[in-house]
């Protein structure tokens, strides 16, 4: 960083006590407890398959994160998500919903650019390198494990 | 009002929770009555072992179901239990095929098995049925 001058120095010390300070603490609760609320109701549709669909527990986990997927979509349609994620932060975005609603906000904020290069083109711009690497660092670790089962060294 | 909205949500959540690990208790079923001392002998051991409650065995005739409920604390050791349970069988009975899960919805899918036999509104026919299909869902795949 380049050295700052003596007038620099000065108004970045006003700047720094008039800043507001961050509400670190506080918004890691609220991310805490709006992350765990998502989860829940995530878990219960996971119960629900669970109860009334042929799922098991092992197999309700990929239709239970598709439909978490779908209802933080329709919500980020209908501009609730954003209000969620207003308020909590990353506790809105660190579960599956947020990659709902990182697909939709794209797609909503390019609409006037038309369907193909603007939706179409824009959609996965964010959620575009979730995609990138879950797939990439799903190939790894799928070939680690191949091969470790091959060698005979994990059952 | 708009409080006791949050509080009644909250509630919801909590309370539904313990509808999924509700204690019903041991029961076992012989759809063939000879594999009875089988599952007796099964069901006693798995009342012994501390980690489990809510235990249900079930026989055909040439197949067992073994399913239970672990305790929550025990959940991070649901792997090791259920070789240390298949070791035992393979030991004590190694001409049974024997299938052990500890999977919510087997157990729950058992359950109902068991309560309709109990209740008569089951022929042999349609139990046995019944049985393979739950086998076929634990040995379902992702």
């Amino acid at each position: 960083m380049k050295k700052k001058t003596l007038s620099q120095q000065s108004y970045q010390q006003l700047a720094d006590a008039h800043e507001r300070k961050r509400p670190v603490l506080m918004n890691c609760i609220k991310a805490f407890f709006v992350g765990g609320l998502i989860c829940v109701i995530g878990q219960a549709v996971t119960v629900l398959f669970i109860t009334f669909f042929p799922f098991t527990e092992q197999t309700a986990g990929n239709p239970s994160v598709s439909v978490m997927v779908f209802l933080s979509m329709i919500l980020t349609g209908i501009g609730v998500y954003d209000r969620l994620g207003q308020f909590a932060g990353a506790g809105s975005a660190v579960p599956v919903t947020g990659f709902g609603n990182a697909v939709i906000s794209a797609a909503i904020e390019h609409r006037t650019e038309g369907f193909v290069l603007g939706v179409g083109g824009n959609m996965f711009k964010l959620a575009g390198s979730v995609i990138v690497f879950g797939v990439v660092s799903a190939f790894f670790i799928a070939t680690i494990k191949t091969l470790l089962i091959q060698w005979g060294i994990i059952g | 009002m708009k409080q006791t909205k949050w509080v009644a949500v909250l509630m919801v959540f909590l309370l539904s929770g313990c509808a999924m690990f509700e204690e019903v208790g041991p029961a076992e079923l012989a759809i063939d009555e000879d594999k009875r001392e089988i599952i007796t002998a099964i069901n006693q051991k798995l009342k012994e072992t501390e980690e489990l409650y809510d235990t249900i065995v079930i026989a055909a005739d040439d197949q067992i179901l073994v399913s239970y409920k672990v305790k929550h604390m025990n959940r991070f050791k649901m792997k090791g239990i259920e070789k240390k349970l298949n070791k035992w069988f393979e030991k004590k009975y190694p001409d049974e095929q024997i299938d052990v899960s500890s999977d919510y919805k087997i157990f729950l899918e058992s359950y109902n098995l068991i309560q309709n036999w109990t209740e008569d509104k089951l022929t042999k026919k349609e139990a046995k049925k019944k049985f393979d299909k739950i086998i076929k869902l634990k040995n379902e795949m992702t």
